[in-house]
């Protein structure tokens, strides 16, 4: 084992790292704010929205994120539009999310039990009031562990952009791999560092999981 | 049948045995009662060795249990029925009671299942027999638990408050299956709140308090001339209710 | 503008891929299922180094990503003489990466089966074999049915990875089939609708097995 090569390298590892972490913060925040989207759509079954909501849902989740990845980053400029390797892997993160926290998120609604809607609507509240106040509150409670475990599968998800040639961390080690020739040496670095941002959000998830109570 | 001697167990800091000494006859019923918490539960799950004790002797059908000699030939002719039933819910009633007599005693299949529909028959239950424990209401399940130990051919049957959980109007209909083992001549020990199964169908009545026996003796004895102030004190309260 | 028959045209190659998808995608399930069985068990040992073991595999394995579990494998090894083709390594990293996943399920299962069920047992007389096998497990499997099939939906769809170390799986054959026509678009929804489809399928499929395995109204 030669760790001589992996410290030489630390800075591009770092930059990597802070690429990885980008991406990741890019595709929560836009997959969280589509997935509450397509959740309020399905849960208000809205007409003929809730049915195409249906259709992404089942698709985005039934394939591959690899398989969209390539749709958006090969099949885009195919239509015409010119997409960056990370707006492409952005645009891929998001919509596969999406499906993911969509269903997150409604499985969380609807353990909400009937009667607090109910009881908002009888105090007055119109039903957004009644769902921003009263609903969504208590669906964060349920619906917080496993939205933080698939955002730790989002995380880690991101390395798929180096399939694409994204200079994300994977792809940056692979570049200090050909020059060193030391592979385990630099990809048990790049597991260190995904695991050093990943375990602490497990450990979170189970903490989570602990506190709240099985209904 | 079965001789304690001197037996002494710990949880942690709390001495939930003091020092018991307890001697079954065969064919003996002997009925523990007193107050929850006392130990009775601990008392015969030592008896199976469901829970090891730390100091004193057990002596099951001539077995050192207390020595964890032959514990499992020990425990398959000690039969046990618990207040939760816990029959093996991915099992019809059927499977549960020819579980153990094919895996344990590797009777046939044919054997173990002729076996096992005559003791649901026995316990009122024929008609149940592919029936899974979910189907089936408490006092349903209890009776198949019962036939469920039977089916070992057990020396000794135990029971822990095995009516405790149930509806009261289903009481009855496990009560009437134990009264009729007592009277088949089983050697029974059965910690139960049922004071009327007790002076009925008990030889021997115990009362046992803060981990050690306060007092035994006859049904009558008891129930009407209790010498020890604890136990007159349990009676008192349990038979006003 | 779109020329549909392209996929069509090169159904042979990409049905190909379909068989090579499902192959190591069930080769792998069913050796992860044993490694979660194994890491299940060792994370409720009584003896200290093998719960340690088991737990660190679990937590590397969960908090890296597969596509990392993939590289080392198939191009990290070999620094170390150890060298798998491409399908083998594919299967090698999809079933120890699913095995720390089952491991969890499955531990969550056995632990699901009250202490209550494990005296009976005990007071009937059964071996400690025997109480796993017939009273344990088959209780636990029960109760991780549904999981455990969301399980070989993930493999089935992780497998697509294995394309990156250029297994002729149906995205491989994609990217193939994409190269040689030029059309992208149709290509890929084309493949992108038949896993899909397949992972209807398959979870249509297994939830059947399951109302087979598991009948009727059973639990308390
Ligand atoms: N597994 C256990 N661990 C710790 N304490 C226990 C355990 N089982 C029973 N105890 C305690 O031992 C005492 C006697 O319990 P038990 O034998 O169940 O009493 P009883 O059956 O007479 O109600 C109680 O204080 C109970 O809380
Ligand atoms: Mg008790």
């Amino acid at each position: 084992m030669n760790w001589h090569v992996v410290w030489e390298s630390r800075s591009v590892l770092l930059g990597g790292a802070l690429v990885t972490l980008e991406l990741s913060a890019l595709a929560i925040g836009l997959g969280t704010t589509l997935g509450l989207l397509v959740a309020l759509i399905r849960t208000a079954r809205v007409p003929v929205l809730s049915q195409i909501a249906r259709v992404y849902i089942e698709i985005f989740r039934g394939s591959p994120l690899l398989m969209q990845l390539f749709f958006v980053f090969f099949g885009l400029p195919y239509l015409g539009f010119d997409v960056s390797k990370l707006a492409a892997a952005v645009w891929a993160l998001t919509l596969y999310s999406g499906a993911y926290i969509a269903e997150i998120i409604r499985a969380g609604i609807e353990a909400v039990p009937k009667g607090q809607k109910e009881a908002a609507y009888s105090l007055g509240l119109s039903p957004y009031e009644a769902m921003r106040y009263v609903v969504l509150p208590q669906t964060l409670t349920v619906a917080l562990p496993p939205l933080i475990g698939f955002y730790i599968g989002l995380i880690k998800d991101t390395s798929l952009a180096t399939i694409i040639g994204y200079r994300e961390l994977i792809r940056e080690s692979q570049s200090i791999i050909d020059r060193t020739a030391r592979p385990l040496e630099v990809f048990t670095a790049v597991a260190l560092i995904y695991f050093v941002i990943c375990y602490p959000l497990s450990l979170l998830v189970t903490r989570l999981e602990r506190r709240v109570p099985a209904r | 049948m079965i001789e304690m001697k001197q037996v002494q167990k710990h949880f942690g800091s709390l001495h939930v045995l003091k020092g018991v000494d307890l001697h079954v006859r065969p064919g003996e019923v002997v009925v523990i009662i007193g107050p929850s918490g006392s130990g009775k539960s601990t008392l015969l799950r030592t008896i199976n060795y469901l829970e090891p004790i730390e100091k004193g002797e057990i002596w099951v059908d001539g077995t050192p249990v207390h020595q964890h000699k032959d514990l499992r030939q020990v425990r398959s002719k000690v039969g046990m029925v618990f207040q939760q039933f816990n029959l093996f819910p991915h099992l019809n009633a059927l499977q549960n009671v020819v579980l153990a007599p094919t895996l344990v005693l590797k009777k046939s299949r044919e054997e173990a299942d002729e076996k096992g529909r005559a003791l649901l028959t026995k316990v009122g239950l024929e008609q149940k027999a592919e029936a899974y424990p979910g189907q089936l209401s408490g006092g349903q399940q209890q009776r198949v638990a019962i036939a469920r130990a039977l089916a070992m051919d057990p020396k000794i049957m135990l029971f822990d408050e095995a009516t405790s959980a149930l509806d009261p109007e289903l009481v009855g209909e496990v009560l009437a299956v134990m009264r009729q083992l007592a009277s088949d001549g089983m050697t029974m020990v059965v910690v139960t709140h049922e004071m009327g199964f007790a002076r009925e169908a008990a030889d021997r009545v115990v009362f046992m308090d803060e981990g050690v026996i306060m007092e035994e003796g006859a049904p009558d004895d008891i129930f009407s001339n209790p010498q020890n102030p604890r136990t007159k004190q349990f009676l008192r309260r349990v038979l006003e209710k | 503008m779109f020329d549909w028959g392209a996929p069509i045209r090169n159904l042979d190659l990409l049905m190909q891929g379909l068989v090579v998808t499902l192959q190591v995608a069930t080769l792998s399930f069913v050796f992860a299922f044993a490694l979660g069985l194994v890491g299940a068990l060792a994370r409720r040992s009584h003896f200290w180094p093998l719960r340690f073991v088991a737990t660190v595999y679990v937590e590397v394995i969960r908090n890296t990503p597969v596509l990392l579990q993939i590289f080392v494998i198939f191009f990290g090894l070999p620094s170390v003489g150890i060298r798998f083709d491409a399908v083998t390594a594919g299967i090698i990293a999809l079933s120890v990466n699913s095995g720390a996943y089952l491991t969890e399920i499955i531990r969550a299962g056995i632990q699901s089966i009250s202490r209550g069920q494990i005296e009976a047992a005990i007071a009937l007389g059964l071996t400690p074999a025997q109480i796993f096998g017939r009273v344990v497990f088959p209780q636990a499997l029960r109760n991780i049915y549904p999981p455990v099939v969301n399980q070989f939906i993930m493999v089935l769809l992780g497998s697509s990875l294995l394309s990156a170390i250029a297994v002729p799986d149906l995205t491989g054959n994609a990217l193939v089939v994409n190269s040689r026509t030029y059309r992208t678009v149709e290509v890929f929804t084309f493949v992108t609708l038949v896993y899909a489809g397949l992972t209807l399928t398959a979870s249509g499929l297994l939830n059947l097995l399951g109302r087979l395995l598991f009948p009727r109204a059973t639990a308390r």
